[in-house]
């Protein structure tokens, strides 16, 4: 039995070692998947983070523009009584 | 009539206490060495006036602030926009180029799964001899 393994590989092997390429493509072709799909994750992690950031920045230009056109009001809604000597001051 | 006189007394009383009321066309008076007299009422309404002026100047100047800083918010918010728009071109094209792998894969899977079985079978029959 043996022996008929032994034959069948020497008269054979060139026809298995075509197939290899093919097997060998087949793995390629599975990890490039896998890398994109990673690269893909990474490419939505470093959106999300940028985005955060820029959420946040937006968010407190607008809290402070806010609050300063708040104490603008009160500060313009304020009117110190005139006096003669106003011209003096 | 008592009342109505205590009453015209306050309001004449108080009256003097009135906000500056200027008549600019007749209480303002040209000298003739070029200089101009106010009554005080038209005193007391140009301060008024400058009161309000520079209230108003300062209060603009902080609105621009105000203006500034919604304007940096704005852009803020249209550069995360653009951030997503361009994040969601990238994922489109990896999306793309793993469905089309991915489709030439499962062709790839049932053709090797086809040889390899005819080979096991035409092995196991070259043994078999």
């Amino acid at each position: 039995m043996d022996q008929k393994i032994k034959d069948l590989w020497n008269n054979n092997k060139v026809l298995f070692f075509l197939l290899i390429p093919l097997v060998a493509v087949w793995f390629g072709r599975n990890i490039i998947i896998d890398l994109l799909v990673s690269s893909s994750n990474k490419v939505v992690g470093d959106a999300t983070g940028k985005s955060d950031k820029l959420t946040h920045e937006s968010d407190a230009a607008n809290a402070q523009a806010n609050q300063i056109k708040a104490q603008a009001d009160v500060t313009a809604a304020k009117k110190d009584p005139v006096t003669e000597d106003w011209n003096k001051k | 009539m008592k009342t109505f006189v205590s009453a015209l007394l306050i309001a004449l009383t108080f009256s003097n206490f009135a906000v500056a009321d200027c008549n600019f066309a007749t209480d303002i008076t040209k000298n003739d060495n070029g200089t101009y007299t106010y009554t005080k009422e038209c005193h007391i309404a140009v301060g008024v006036m400058k009161r309000d002026l520079d209230s108003d100047d300062a209060q603009l100047a902080e609105y621009q602030k105000v203006i500034d800083l919604k304007d940096l918010a704005l852009t803020k918010s249209n550069a995360n926009s653009q951030l997503w728009m361009d994040t969601s071109f990238r994922l489109q094209d990896r999306m793309n180029s793993v469905d089309s792998l991915s489709s030439k894969n499962q062709l790839l899977t049932f053709g090797l799964g086809v040889v390899f079985t005819g080979l096991a079978v035409w092995a196991a029959g070259q043994l078999r001899r």
